[in-house]
């Protein structure tokens, strides 16, 4: 069985799915990391964020991303990440990633490295829906290299 | 000829009134440099700026400046991402 899944959905993100995947029974740490949409950004209310993703290339940069967690924190190691896409109301949950390991400085470290790396590495975008009906894509970081 | 078909993702969805994907067609085979330039020619000053700050890739990777494409394909240009 993979010791990791990765996926990006347009549906509602369940915990409960992250919970099942990312354990084992001789594991004694379980990591979860929720993401989810905040009112507020900037000074600006917000009332809704839409996710955009190159799925495919989206998807298998979360597993390099994945496999390099497990490189440097265990092979062992249970690995659940779930992206959204879609338009999604505050509160909504846009991220959740399970990490399970022996003991938890592993599952703690990896999990903070992947969400760190999801945010500069993989092609998802968000556009900002304002009370006042502006809207507006974040600005992000680059994957281009330049001179 | 090659035949380039451009995806559009995230800050480039702004730009309503073109096609999605973009159609470019070249006589021979180009570079992703030469892909970008092409592109500009489609945007205002602000989408240059992010065409020059966007990478373009394939299902499987992003492609590097001097990748040379020899035959038609579909593509996707990749302004800087943002999730979690």
């Amino acid at each position: 069985m993979s010791k990791f899944f990765c996926d990006i959905t347009d549906q509602n993100i369940d915990p409960l799915s992250s919970f099942r995947f990312a354990t084992d029974h001789g594991h004694g740490a379980q990591n979860f990391f929720f993401g989810a949409v905040r009112e507020m950004n900037h000074g600006k209310e917000v009332i809704a964020v839409e996710y955009d993703a190159f799925i495919p290339l989206a998807k298998k940069v979360l597993e390099e991303i994945s496999l390099e967690a497990q490189k440097q924190w265990g092979s062992d190691l249970k690995i659940s990440v779930l992206h959204r896409i879609g338009k999604l109301s505050v509160g909504e949950l846009s991220v959740a990633i399970g990490v399970s390991s022996k003991h938890r400085d592993e599952s703690y470290q990896a999990s903070r490295y992947i969400i760190e790396q999801i945010k500069v590495r993989v092609p998802i975008w968000k556009k900002e829906y304002y009370i006042n009906g502006e809207t507006e894509w974040l600005k992000g970081h680059s994957l281009c290299q330049h001179d | 000829m090659i035949e380039i078909k451009m995806n559009l993702f995230g800050a480039f969805k702004k730009y309503q009134n073109l096609e999605n994907p973009i159609s470019l067609k070249f006589n021979s085979p180009v570079t992703i440099d030469q892909i970008k330039k092409e592109m500009g020619k489609y945007f205002d000053s602000n989408g240059i700026q992010l065409i020059l700050d966007s990478a373009i890739a394939n299902e499987s990777e992003v492609l590097e400046i001097n990748t040379l494409i020899q035959h038609s394909c579909k593509l996707s240009i990749l302004p800087p991402v943002c999730g979690g």
